[in-house]
């Protein structure tokens, strides 16, 4: 039951051949077999999942059905649960249960959806491999005797989703948090339009730049969880007023039968290094798009190479001031001092880890009076002249493609620098700065067996192009994502 | 620019971070701020900063409250228990008797 997609289980669920509740037994078996060990969770909530499902299953009888009616999903633990223990993956909330829930995961259980528990992440979201969490590493469930990282920062989500301990989950995408992760664990992840989900109740990052989005198996299934998730919020003032995603799980294509399209490549991303496997597979894919119908054409984005500096400005410069609240008054850790100031300082010594701290460092560096305008503002104006280069870009082609990464998952106890992992967002920080919509898509598997991934972007609220063209590739990669193919049992 | 170790002290205690000078020297911020020196180059003359990508009609919603009476569960999660009786949060003593 466990391989099945959204769409299969939405189906057989209608058909009355499988209910919520055997569903979502299956994935708590799953989770009790694997969760441990894949690390994916750091909050499983079994009794609730069986309760939601039994909720559905009413529903089911009643042919009083919800859009994503009994499907069983992990929720980012960067999401405020009410009542459910929401960590960020930081001890300075190891103990923090939200009074209230976030807009997007009110919208999944207005939507249906099963809550079977909070996925590992970095540390606030901070990371590409997702080891800053205070919980230790999720597990790529990819050549799991190998201990790769299952990406970051949703690299619990995309574990649990690649392992089938959840049918789907959600992500955030700051830099290329759910985009990376996705390309790591051959499934399909979205960072919507900036504005389209609401960020409220979604523990902040970098506030311009984070963007919460589904992860699934399937291109189909993404948009099936975007139309959930997707929707103005009062409650966060830079969600869109018009903001919706609507799909029947079907998505129309957009090639074929005479259709005309045009797809751009980055030309600067030409001289960037990677793979051998990832160019290869890029350059099949792209042949595929061509033998579609599909007219490839070479854009600028001339600064596209800055946007990583700009990048490593500007959200350490927002995360700086967004984790001044973590000050061990009113929640979260405190460890007692000589007096107030002495307190903050233990706290955030104790409850912070050393990425958070050094972005937080680097953030304050950069604001500081001194260089405020030498890199704060001189970073936000490079953002302009990206995002203003995508917006020329898309005058002269429809959608772009590109790489998510340069190769297959790594090891976890890789020892990389900070500016060597930092690079590793290369492909998918400039998306973040402009605010436009990019999916990754397995486009095939590398030599040594393990998933690659690329991009589809588009501009701003294009997010069902997007995906309509992802479908095309997804369709002409064919991996086999199911979760005993990737576990082997 | 490079920063001295006395600066990086100093955002240290700007953000209230209790930072070794030896974990400081292993953090690499010199190495990181080194490399982000490399915008400077870029000519930026006349490019109006961009802050957030939202540059659509941000609508503000009524001043009104939505979710009032909510004094206990905020007070749920308070590390120091002993004001909530009261309702109050507790915090370490700020001023001398």
């Amino acid at each position: 039951m466990i391989n099945l997609t959204i769409k299969q289980a939405l189906q057989q669920l209608k058909n009355r051949s499988i209910s919520a509740t055997e569903l979502t037994k299956a994935y708590i078996d799953r989770i009790e077999k694997y969760g441990k060990k894949l690390n994916c969770y750091i909050t499983i909530t079994p009794e609730r999942a069986l309760q939601d499902a039994a909720e559905s299953d009413e529903r089911y009888a009643n042919g009083k059905t919800l859009a994503l009616d009994g499907m069983p999903i992990a929720m980012k633990d960067l999401f405020a649960t009410r009542g459910i223990r929401t960590t960020a993956a930081s001890r300075m909330l190891e103990n923090f249960v939200p009074h209230y829930e976030s807009t997007v995961s009110q919208n999944l259980i207005n939507a249906g959806t099963i809550l079977l528990g909070k996925a590992n992440l970095d540390e606030f979201a901070m990371g590409t491999f997702s080891k800053t969490s205070y919980f230790g590493a999720p597990i790529n469930p990819w050549q799991i005797e190998k201990n790769l990282t299952a990406g970051g920062s949703s690299g619990g989500s995309t574990s649990a989703v690649a392992g089938g301990l959840a049918i789907a989950a959600t992500g955030t995408d700051t830099g290329g948090s759910i985009r990376f992760p996705s390309a790591m664990t051959g499934l399909v992840g979205m960072k919507p339009t900036y504005g389209l989900c609401s960020r409220w109740g979604c523990i902040a990052f970098a506030s311009s730049l984070d963007t919460p989005g589904p992860i699934a198996r399937s291109v189909d299934d993404v948009a099936l969880m975007l139309s959930a998730m997707a929707g103005h919020d009062d409650k966060d003032s830079t969600s869109a007023p018009d903001a919706h995603f609507e799909t029947d799980g079907e998505l129309k294509p957009i090639l074929g039968d005479g259709k005309k399209l045009k797809v751009g490549i980055i030309k600067e991303f030409n001289n960037v290094e990677i793979s051998a496997d990832m160019k290869k597979l890029f350059e099949q894919r792209i042949a595929d798009l061509k033998s579609m119908g599909a007219e490839v054409v070479e854009v600028s984005i001339p600064n596209i190479l800055d946007a990583l500096a700009a990048y490593y400005i500007i959200a350490p410069a927002e995360a700086s001031s967004n984790l001044a609240r973590y000050d061990g008054m009113r929640y979260g850790l405190r460890v007692e001092g000589d007096g107030p100031y002495d307190t903050y300082k233990k706290t955030r010594a104790a409850g912070f880890g050393e990425e958070v701290q050094r972005r937080m460092l680097i953030g304050t560096a950069v604001l500081s009076s001194e260089s405020y305008e030498v890199y704060f503002m001189q970073a936000a104006r490079v953002r302009r002249m990206i995002a203003d280069s995508f917006k020329s870009a898309f005058e002269q082609c429809d959608l772009i493609v590109c790489p998510s990464s340069a190769g297959t998952a790594m090891p976890l106890d890789s020892d990389l620098t900070p500016l060597e992992y930092y690079a590793l967002d290369l492909f998918t920080v400039a998306m973040n700065l402009a605010g436009i919509p990019a999916a990754s898509v397995p486009c095939g598997l590398a030599e040594n067996g393990l998933p690659l991934g690329m991009q589809v972007v588009g501009p701003r609220f294009s997010d069902m192009c997007v995906l309509q063209l992802a479908k095309h590739i997804e369709t002409a990669a064919n991996i086999d994502n199911r979760p005993t193919t990737i576990m082997g049992e | 620019m490079a920063f001295s170790k006395q600066q990086l002290k100093k955002f240290t205690d700007l953000i209230k971070i209790e930072i070794s000078d030896e974990k400081l020297d292993s953090m690499n911020i010199d190495s990181v701020i080194e490399w982000l020196d490399k915008l400077q180059t870029i000519d930026t003359t006349g490019v109006k900063p961009m802050l957030n990508p939202a540059e659509h009609n941000l609508p503000c919603r009524e001043d009104i409250v939505t979710e009032p009476n909510m004094r206990e569960d905020i007070l749920a999660n308070i590390p120091d228990k002993t004001g909530v009786s009261r309702g109050y949060f507790a915090v370490p003593k700020i001023m001398d008797e």
